[in-house]
């Protein structure tokens, strides 16, 4: 479903590498965890594969779309969601889910079944035609979940998706990861929460300093490292690269 | 990015959004509907109003005048007394009371100021005034006018002394007639103040839209999940950036609706001095003049829209933006202020090939019953090359990544 090759990315006159080289594959029904410490790379690792950053080498293929030549084509099999909801104030979440809809030539009749049935499973229904602002985050990062399941993606790019919510907030978006997955979704979820990726991550990679240095599932990672707790295996495994 | 990715009906959705979005900020308008309705019927109503009052205080008050030697004259210090609204006052201090405000001007009668007009010799007679009071200045207007009328009876008594008719020191009987119609009146007013509210709201009008629409997108964190979705940037800004070049209009819009409103209240209003009559609305605004009057602010709008979206783009929060934007209206201020009193067909034709000046100009020349079809299609070129140009640098900055994210 997602395939990533060699993706790296430099910025600025410096050219300082914020990703360098970074390969993995998620498929169907997956949730792929990068995991990494502030700045280690994972933003802009998906903000390359949501097409908003150009890769400076590299690439990768999203349900059979190229990421560099065919970057439109990506972005109709992706879902974005991450830790900032990127709600309009002034527009409510069913005016809200309308123009990601027209912004995805969805029909309006087409639109307004999708957003509905969205509102419904995200429990949106007492806030869904109130101004974001007067909104919650929680109820904002809602808005930004039904956002991204509006055209219901093969992919879901997920970056800290829980960042600064409260438990039930957060457990809502564990649930609609959880549920993703059964739907037969490809979702690269990103965080720095140990507890979280051991939950909800099929396979995880760790990043840091913009390079994978070890990527697997939960068990194997401890194993390799002959560590029972997941954080000594990350702060081992980024100790180690340091 | 392929050009096939582009299609207007992106373009449409991001437009109704933005412009929905804009219609429930407060700030947009203020920007665009009150401040323009407003200003302009304050500048073109109410400011005569209270300017033409203020004068009309300092013309019916009384000035307070001190004589210098009023013993060198008392003829003449009697005809001063007898002046209308000028009380004479005894002052020790006379120029000290003239910088306190107690008196507005003195009088200084030479010795032997009598003698000497008996000998028919000319005697020199000072008055002093202080030029920064508004009062002052009336009563020197009204003693020299007192002192010119006293000089003219003693010719008249020389005169007559010598049998010979004081008419003959008025060969000419002179009247002054103003010929221009009331629609060249009100045109000359309304050029003096619209060009500059007109080049305001075109280019002002949108500042609101077009901060929000760019920085206020960043600050929001919406433009990380509008640029993920499938519309081409060239779309994205185009949306917006008509969304902002129809807010400039509609405040350019009201900026017009605000001068037809004062006009139609007190069309007197803009008659200046000596003029008579008035004009039909039809008369001062035809349609060719609406018409250019529209197509120039369009142009402007079209520049500025585009230039205001690039600059504010490159702001990390709407409070950033506002202060790289805020320059913008001093910009279009100062060239407004500097050709306020310039007559369209006297400045230089280079004019007309400055961008904004030369959009003055013509606002000038509509509102004026001037046509000039060569300065017309000169500044809208001007415009549609302003146009390309700001745009182009609009989408460029929608592509940039340092500009995005400032990495």
């Amino acid at each position: 479903m997602l395939e990533v090759r060699g993706l790296s990315k430099r910025f600025g006159r410096a050219g300082i590498l914020a990703v360098d080289g970074v390969s993995f594959a998620a498929a169907g029904g997956e949730v792929f965890g990068l995991l990494g410490e502030n700045g280690a790379g994972k933003t802009t690792t998906l903000r390359m594969l949501a097409t908003v950053l150009q890769p400076t080498s590299g690439t990768a293929t999203v349900n059979g779309h190229d990421l560099v030549t065919e970057a439109t084509a990506v972005r109709r099999q992706i879902g974005v969601v991450s830790s900032e909801p990127g709600v309009y104030d002034r527009l409510t979440p069913r005016e809200h889910l309308f123009y990601f809809a027209g912004l995805h030539d969805l029909p309006r009749a087409e639109a307004g079944r999708r957003a509905d049935r969205l509102i419904s499973r995200l429990g949106m229904e007492e806030f869904a035609d109130r101004r974001s602002a007067q909104l919650s985050r929680g109820m904002k990062q809602k808005v930004a979940l039904a956002r991204a399941l509006l055209t219901d993606p093969p992919v879901l790019l997920m970056d800290e998706p829980t960042a600064g919510l409260d438990v039930t907030s957060a457990r809502v978006v564990e649930e609609f990861i959880e549920e993703s997955r059964s739907a037969g979704k490809s979702i690269i979820f990103s965080s720095h929460i140990m507890s979280q990726v051991e939950k909800l991550c099929d396979r995880v990679a760790v990043i840091h300093r913009g390079r994978i240095v070890a990527a697997g599932t939960v068990t194997e990672l401890k194993s390799r490292s002959l560590q029972e707790r997941f954080e000594d295996v990350f702060v081992r495994l980024v100790g180690e690269e340091a | 990015m392929k050009r096939s990715d582009f299609s207007w009906r992106h373009v449409g959705v991001v437009f109704r959004k933005e412009l929905l979005d804009t219609s429930r900020d407060r700030r947009t308008w203020f920007g665009m509907v009150i401040m323009p309705l407003l200003l302009v019927p304050l500048l073109l109503l109410a400011m005569p109003v209270v300017v033409e009052g203020q004068m009309e205080k300092v013309r019916q008050a009384t000035v307070r005048v001190a004589v210098v030697g009023a013993a060198h004259h008392p003829g003449l210090v009697d005809h001063l007394k007898g002046t209308d609204a000028v009380e004479v006052v005894t002052a020790g201090d006379p120029e000290a009371d003239l910088a306190d405000r107690r008196i507005q001007a003195i009088v200084y009668l030479p010795e032997g100021l009598a003698e000497s007009l008996a000998a028919e010799i000319p005697a020199p007679v000072r008055v002093a005034y202080d030029g920064s009071d508004q009062n002052s200045v009336e009563a020197q207007g009204r003693i020299v006018r007192a002192l010119s009328a006293y000089s003219a009876l003693i010719v008249a008594e020389r005169l007559a002394a010598r049998g010979m008719d004081p008419v003959i020191l008025h060969p000419l009987g002179l009247s002054v007639e103003n010929l221009a119609p009331p629609r060249r009146m009100i045109g000359f007013a309304l050029g003096l103040i619209m060009p500059m509210m007109l080049a305001m709201w075109a280019t002002l009008g949108g500042l609101y839209a077009a901060i929000d629409a760019a920085a206020g997108e960043k600050e929001r964190g919406t433009l990380e999940p509008l640029l993920s979705a499938p519309p081409a940037r060239i779309a994205v800004v185009l949306g917006k950036y008509f969304t902002v070049v129809l807010t400039s209009m509609i405040a350019a819009g009201i900026s017009m609706l605000g001068m037809v409103v004062a006009f139609t209240i007190r069309p007197t209003a803009l008659l200046g001095p000596g003029a008579a009559g008035t004009a039909s609305l039809a008369e001062v605004l035809p349609p060719a003049a609406a018409g250019t009057i529209f197509l120039v602010a369009l142009g402007l709008a079209g520049v500025f829209s585009a230039l205001q979206l690039a600059v504010s783009l490159r702001a990390r929060s709407f409070r950033e933006a506002q202060t790289y934007l805020s320059p913008l209206s001093l910009m279009i201020v100062m060239p407004a202020v500097f050709t306020q009193f310039m007559a369209p067909d006297q400045v230089p034709t280079w004019f007309y090939y400055v961008p904004l000046l030369n959009s003055l100009m013509v606002f000038k020349e509509a509102l004026m019953g001037i046509v000039n079809p060569g300065h017309i299609v000169t500044t809208l070129a001007v415009s549609l090359v302003g146009i390309r140009l700001t745009l182009g640098f609009a989408v460029a900055s929608f592509r940039r990544e340092q500009v995005l994210f400032r990495v």
